[in-house]
C-alpha cells in the first residue's frame, strides 16, 4: 500500500512537471515472472554543440510480479548523467545516447517461503538509448528505445523501455548559419 | 568522446549478462550459497520426458511453488512438481517424513496423481501404483526417486470413464533439493 501511494505522489508530481511517462519490461535471468512496468521520468538536454546535448534523467520505475497486485515486485528509483549523439550532427535525427548514474533508491519484495521479504539495494546504472528526435507541428518528440542495468551486490536487474516523449532543452540550440 | 560512448555501450552489455536478479544474488548471500542451489525433478511419461529446473527465486510465485512439498495436515504432505505440461502430485500419509519408500495402489482407492497434457492419470485399479522413494531429507529439503503407472480418465469433469488399465508409465522420476514448507 505504502508503496501505492508513493507511486500515486510521484505520478502527481511528475504530471505537475510535465515529466514523461514510458512503458518498461524487466528482462534477463529469473524475470519471466515479471509483468510490463511503468515508469515516470523528468529528462532535460543541455546543448554543447551542434549535434550533441549533456542529458540529465531521474525517474521511477514499479515492475509487478507474477499477479500485477503489486504485494511482490521491483521498485527503482535511477538518476543519470548522459550524453546524446546525433548521428546527422545537426541536432536532430536519429541518435545514440549512453548514460551512467546511481540508482538513488531499490526495493524488491519477493514471497520467500510464504512470507514477503524485502531486498533493498542502489547500485550503479548503466544506460544506451537509441531514437529519433522530430517536430511535429512544432513540438519536438522523441522516439526512443531503451537499454539499462542497475548493478549492486553481485546481481544485476535490467529493463528495457520504449518510449514517446516530449524532451526539453535547458537552452535553446545556436541556428546553424 | 565517441570510444567513451562505445566503452559504455559495452560495458552495459557485459554487465547485463550477469547471472542473477540483485534480490536473487543478495538471497543467495543470506543463506550462504546455498539460496540458488538448483531444485529440480525429471521423469518421463511413456517416455517422454518431463522436467523443471528452478532456482530459490524463481521457485516462489505469489500464490504457489512449482517444486515444493508442504505439511498440510498433521498426517500428511504433498508433494506437487509443476511443470509446462502440468502437475504431478504424490501425498505422503505420514505424520513424520522419513527417508523411505511410500507406495500408494490402486487398491487403496482411486486417487488423481498427473495431469499430463490435459490428460489426468489416477490409481483406478489395483495393479496401479505410485511409489516415491525419499533417499535424502535435510536442511528441510528432500530428494529422491518414483515411479508409477496410472489409468488415464476420459472427459472432463468428475470422472467416471477410464481408458486402458495402466496405460500411463511413469519411470526414471527423480527429484532433488525440493524445499517443505510447515
Amino acid at each position: 500500500m505504502r508503496r501505492q501511494l508513493l507511486f500515486l505522489s510521484l505520478f502527481f508530481i511528475a504530471i505537475q512537471s510535465r515529466a514523461q511517462l514510458s512503458v518498461v519490461k524487466m528482462v534477463g535471468n529469473d524475470t519471466k515472472d515479471y509483468k510490463l512496468g511503468a515508469g515516470l521520468y523528468l529528462k532535460a538536454g543541455y546543448p554543447v554543440s551542434e549535434g550533441d546535448d549533456v542529458t540529465l534523467e531521474a525517474g521511477c520505475y514499479i515492475f509487478s510480479l507474477d499477479d500485477n497486485s503489486y504485494t511482490f515486485g521491483t521498485f527503482i528509483v535511477p538518476a543519470k548523467l548522459g550524453y546524446r549523439y546525433t548521428l546527422n550532427r545537426k541536432g536532430n535525427g536519429f541518435y545514440v545516447e549512453p548514460q551512467v548514474g546511481y540508482n538513488i533508491y531499490g526495493l524488491t519484495t519477493l514471497n520467500v517461503n510464504g512470507y514477503a521479504k524485502d531486498f533493498k539495494f542502489h547500485g550503479i546504472v548503466l544506460g544506451a538509448s537509441t531514437g529519433y528526435l522530430f517536430s511535429l507541428w512544432s513540438a519536438p518528440i522523441d522516439l526512443n528505445l531503451h537499454f539499462e542495468t542497475i548493478v549492486d551486490k553481485g546481481g544485476s536487474d535490467n529493463y528495457v523501455r520504449a518510449g514517446l516523449v516530449f524532451p526539453f532543452s535547458l537552452k535553446k540550440r545556436e541556428a546553424n548559419d | 568522446m565517441k570510444q567513451l560512448a562505445v566503452y559504455l555501450l559495452l560495458a552495459v552489455t557485459l554487465s547485463s549478462c550477469l547471472k542473477e536478479t540483485i534480490a536473487g544474488a543478495m538471497m543467495k548471500s543470506e543463506t550462504g550459497g546455498s539460496g540458488s542451489s538448483a531444485i529440480s525433478m525429471s521423469y518421463q511419461v511413456n517416455g517422454v520426458l518431463v522436467q523443471t529446473t528452478v532456482n530459490e527465486v524463481t521457485n516462489q510465485l505469489s500464490t504457489y511453488y512449482r517444486l515444493s512439498c508442504t505439511k498440510t495436515t498433521n498426517y500428511s504432505y504433498v508433494l506437487s512438481f509443476v511443470s509446462t505440461s502440468g502437475e504431478l502430485t504424490f501425498q505422503f500419509y505420514t505424520d513424520s517424513l522419513k527417508t523411505r519408500n511410500y507406495v500408494y495402489s490402486g487398491s487403496n482407492g482411486t486417487e488423481h496423481f498427473l495431469d499430463y497434457n490435459n490428460t489426468n492419470g489416477y490409481t483406478r485399479y489395483a495393479a496401479d501404483s505410485m511409489s516415491f522413494n525419499v533417499t535424502s531429507y535435510t536442511n528441510s529439503r528432500i530428494s529422491g526417486n518414483f515411479s508409477g503407472r496410472l489409468t488415464p480418465s476420459i472427459g472432463g469433469g468428475a470422472p467416471d470413464t477410464y481408458g486402458t488399465p495402466g496405460s500411463i508409465l511413469i519411470t526414471n522420476g527423480s527429484f532433488d533439493n525440493v524445499p517443505v514448507f510447515y
